[in-house]
């Protein structure tokens, strides 16, 4: 990590303006910007890291905190609500003990809430990543899942399984 | 020339429409402006109308222009701000603005508890001070037609010294900018946007794990009563407001003291106080009511008895000291001035050593002050740093060794921030950690041993590339072979491979090169090598080679070592270093103060301790602590002057409470030799008196003229006859700055010495801050760790 933030800053070292594309480098390089990116950047520019982190959350395209490596997307769309999917909201936050707009502290999965996918026929639906998961149940929901909950070598078979299709 | 309601007046260049009205007197309605802070056209509430303009522009951020015609008020202005305020008080709690029974309730706290936190009836702590309300009342705003919106954030506490509470944020970014423009902080940033936009911290840190210095600005820049000071804060207005000098450290800032029944109950920095325009530090603004208003301050007198101290009366406390003292050789007893007394009683305590003991055993309780004073009668004549705030602020390159300058004169750091401003550039010596990397331009991290080194080869390299300044050297500065031939043995590579400095060197007499005038703050970590004075010579050397000798400033910690040297209480200098050995001048002093005065130079202050530990020394009087533990052995009498219990207590025989410096009046001398007044601001808890008036009473004991005053003023007075330095109320000036003499180096390699300077910037006349104010420990312990 360290060292993607070191190359994402060294084109711009010492220069103030470029607070912005070091940001964005830092973001595309790691996926996110870290408190320890930011105390580094706040070195290197000789700026606060208030004053960055400032600039930053201004801007709603960075994100600081690491993403899930899977994010579950459940819909709150009409459809969706009409045909219960809150009751598969609450299943899901039971299942894997997080709530809405957190991510796991394992990072593996992250879950949000959406209005409409856009997929109404399927509802109620929830995505995992790219996968779209349609008519959905408790029972189907626990076997969906399951298979990211189980233990890292589930997730890595999954991954495997995607990669083979 | 422009025209402003109607009438021609002329401007100053550069300055905002804002700036144009207010000097004329006009009064347009701000809330986001602020003179010592760059326009921010934030709250909108300055619109004014001017002539082929577009629309209303801000008078805050509106450079005014030749020509232009502007209405600052009019019916249409009026209800346009009406309408700005309404919306800004429709997200801000605004009971205490609009209800009708306001004023009752600001004198008598009439529904205190019935009313909720969201209506921000009695939870704002700012009652006596809200620019707001102020606003609100010149627009005559009586009710609120929008919705009212409580954004309730969390009110945030957990931090040392103040609270701060968002829902009564307007969001004008004054705190963020005073932090960032003035103190070059930045602790503090406007986060996220919108509607979710709050002042706060990367990651929502609390302050003392981001890098605030709890200096305070912030709260004072605040229109609201979003940030608070937590002690003090349910005093409501205070009942009166005296304007005195803070005696924490050696920059003078001026500071307005409120208090409310008798008690002083906060402190805050005078916008119009010359060192410090509006800025204090942590210690300044948030430290002096719990220091002064301990609950074991010292309130009578003290005699031992039967090896234990007891309560007594003035009257029988001065008389036993009067008759001890009295008993004693005048080389027996030595005395010991605090370096936060009043000049008026430094003044005194080394005219009744010399005048009524006939001893000239007088010396100031403070290891730096001494080198110092001895270094600079060497350089100048005369015991004080050439330089002022001005020369700082005023400078081209400025560099900084052996202090923590962030802690021990944080307001200097306002001064040298704005110097930076204007392109000077700044190195530090000896320090280094993120928040010094930012204030300066180049730090160079290393040991107090290598000072000596580094600048010699400083001094080597500027006298071999010429980079001096030819003409000054020449007229002004005698001895420069002297100095040339001494450089001749200095080795660059040699000593830079020694001390691991070589690159340092070349960046440091690169910045010396830049045209100007240059300045160096030194600071007390020079005294952990065995001669320091040298190092202070080395320095003055320098300022002398680029032609900047009004630049030396020494960051002396306490109060004011300054002037009680200036008073001489000093064992080889009498009031305006006068040296003792000079014999008209003795004579002048003899006539003056009608005594017969003794030639012989005292002892200084670690040889009173030795012979104290010794024996030699039979009775010593101290007015403060800072002495080392368990030194003052085979002592016979000691008396001291004091504001709490102190571990010397054990072996006191007299013990007098002191007045604290807000409580007393007098002067004291500011580390630019600016004399400022201090003025009670409370009476003196219980029976204490300020320290001249104790001596003056033992001189009265003793029956001795010319101790006889009606108050410190007259005290002052016969100061200014005598002591030619000092002549009221101002920066005494040096004279005799035509003529200097280079000092050449001897030494290349300096020895360490076995002190350690680190904390001195906690101390009040020997009383640890950090012990009575516990929010200043927390904040020492975690920048000392961090
Ligand atoms: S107290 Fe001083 S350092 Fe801390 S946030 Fe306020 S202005 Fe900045
Ligand atoms: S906290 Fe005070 S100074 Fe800071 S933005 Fe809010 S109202 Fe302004
Ligand atoms: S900088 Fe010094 S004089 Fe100013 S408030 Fe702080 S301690 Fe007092
Ligand atoms: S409402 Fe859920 S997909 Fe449209
Ligand atoms: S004072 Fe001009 S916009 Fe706030």
């Amino acid at each position: 990590m360290q060292k993607l933030i070191d190359e994402a800053i060294k084109p711009y070292e010492g220069e103030k303006g470029s607070l912005i594309p070091i940001l964005q480098s830092i973001q595309e390089k790691c996926g996110y910007i870290s408190e320890d990116a930011f105390s580094v950047i706040a070195q290197r520019l000789k700026m606060s890291e208030h004053e960055i982190y400032g600039v930053a959350t201004f801007y709603t395209q960075f994100r600081f905190t690491r993403p899930a490596d899977h994010l579950i997307k459940v819909c709150l769309g009409t459809a969706c609500h009409v045909k219960g999917n809150s009751l598969n909201l609450n299943n899901i936050v039971n299942m894997i003990g997080i709530k809405e707009g957190e991510v796991t502290s394992d990072y593996r999965l992250g879950l949000e809430t959406v209005h409409c996918l856009g997929a109404c026929a399927l509802a109620p639906l929830a995505t995992i990543d790219e996968e779209y998961y349609g008519n959905l149940s408790p029972r189907k929901l626990e076997k969906i899942l399951s298979k990211y909950t189980k233990g890292k070598a589930g997730i890595k078979d999954e991954e495997s399984k995607k990669k083979k299709d | 020339m422009l025209t402003i309601n109607g009438k021609e007046v002329e401007f100053k260049e550069g300055a905002m429409v804002l700036d144009v009205a207010k000097d004329n007197g006009i009064y347009i309605p701000t809330l986001c402006a602020h003179s010592e802070l760059s326009p921010f056209g934030a709250c909108r509430l300055c619109l004014v109308k001017i002539e082929k303009m577009r629309g209303f522009p801000p008078a805050c951020s509106t450079p005014a222009v030749k020509g232009m015609n502007i209405i600052t008020g009019d019916d249409e202005l009026h209800r346009l701000r009406k309408n700005i305020l309404e919306l800004i008080l429709s997200e801000h709690p605004h009971s205490c603005i609009i209800c009708d029974q306001k004023e009752l309730c600001e004198k008598y706290h009439i529904c205190p508890t019935k009313a909720g936190r969201v209506t921000g009836c009695t939870f704002c702590p700012n009652r006596g001070r809200c620019e707001l309300k102020k606003v609100a009342e010149y627009l005559g705003i009586e009710e609120i037609n929008i919705p009212f919106i409580y954004k309730n954030f969390p009110l945030e506490r957990d931090d040392p010294f103040f609270d701060r509470d968002y829902n009564l944020c307007i969001l004008c970014g004054r705190c963020v900018r005073v932090c960032q423009e003035i103190r070059g902080i930045g602790a503090i940033a406007f986060t996220k946007r919108g509607h979710d936009t709050k002042i706060g911290t990367a990651f929502g840190k609390s302050h003392l794990d981001g890098e605030c210095r709890f200096c305070g600005a912030c709260v004072d820049a605040c229109p609201t009563g979003a940030l608070s000071a937590r002690a003090g804060k349910w005093h409501g207005v205070p009942d009166k407001e005296v304007t005195t000098t803070c005696a924490l450290c050696s920059v003078g800032c001026r500071l307005k003291l409120e208090i409310k029944w008798n008690k002083l109950v906060a402190a805050r920095p005078d916008e119009d106080g010359p060192a410090n325009r509006g800025q204090a530090c942590v210690r300044g603004r948030f430290c002096i009511p719990t220091l002064v208003n301990g609950k074991d301050r010292l309130k009578y007198p003290l005699v031992k008895r039967e090896g234990r101290l007891v309560p007594t009366t003035w009257d029988e406390a001065t008389r036993l000291v009067a008759d001890r003292l009295s008993k004693y050789l005048p080389q027996e007893v030595g005395f010991l001035s605090s370096p936060f007394m009043t000049n008026e009683a430094a003044y005194l305590m080394q005219k009744f050593a010399r005048v009524v003991i006939g001893t000239n055993n007088i010396d100031i309780i403070s290891d730096f002050a001494g080198s110092v004073i001895e270094s600079q009668v060497q350089l100048t004549g005369v015991g004080a740093g050439t330089g002022t705030i001005e020369d700082i602020e005023k400078a081209n390159w400025i560099i900084i060794i052996g202090a923590d300058i962030l802690t021990s004169h944080p307001v200097l750091t306002v001064s040298i921030n704005r110097a930076r401003k204007q392109g000077a550039l700044v190195s530090m010596i000896g320090l280094e950690n993120d928040l010094t990397l930012r204030q300066v331009d180049n730090c160079v991290s290393i040991e107090p041993s290598a000072y000596l080194p580094l600048l010699a080869c400083m001094l080597k390299m500027i006298v071999d590339n010429e980079t001096f300044d030819i003409d000054f050297v020449n007229s002004k500065c005698r001895n420069f072979d002297v100095l040339k031939r001494s450089l001749l043995d200095i080795h660059l590579n040699k000593i830079s491979s020694h001390c691991n400095i070589s690159d340092v060197i070349e960046k440091l007499v690169s910045m010396t090169n830049t045209s100007g005038r240059g300045c160096i703050l030194y600071g007390p970590k020079i005294l952990e090598i065995e001669h320091p004075q040298k190092i202070i010579q080395m320095l003055f050397n320098i300022l002398l080679l680029k032609g900047s000798p009004s630049g030396l400033i020494p960051l002396i910690e306490e109060g004011n070592s300054q002037g009680v040297g200036d008073m001489g209480a000093l064992p080889n200098f009498l009031p305006g270093y006068q040296n003792i050995s000079d014999q008209n001048t003795i004579s002048e002093f003899e006539n003056t103060w009608a005594a017969k005065l003794s030639t012989e130079p005292g002892q200084s202050y670690k040889a009173m301790l030795k012979a104290a530990k010794e024996g030699a020394l039979k009775a010593l009087y101290v007015t403060g602590r800072g002495i080392p533990e368990g030194t003052l052995g085979q002592l016979n009498f000691l008396v001291l002057h004091d504001i709490y219990p102190s571990p010397l207590f054990e072996e006191a025989d007299v013990v007098f409470p002191a007045a604290a410096f807000t409580e007393e009046d007098g002067t004291i001398t500011s580390v630019e030799r600016r004399v400022q007044f201090l003025d009670a601001g409370v009476k003196p808890t219980g029976m204490a008196m300020p320290d001249w008036k104790i001596i003056c009473m033992i001189a009265e004991k003793m029956n001795a003229k010319g101790f006889d005053f009606a108050d410190t003023s007259k005290v002052f007075d016969e100061i200014c006859k005598i002591n030619p330095l000092v002549s009221g109320q101002g920066i005494w000036a040096l004279k005799n700055l035509e003529k200097f003499i280079l000092t050449p180096v001897d030494e290349t390699v300096s020895a360490k010495s076995n002190l350690v300077y680190n904390e001195l910037s906690r101390y009040y006349r020997g009383v640890d801050l950090t012990e009575k104010v516990s929010d200043l420990k927390i904040l020492y312990d975690r920048t000392a760790g961090g």
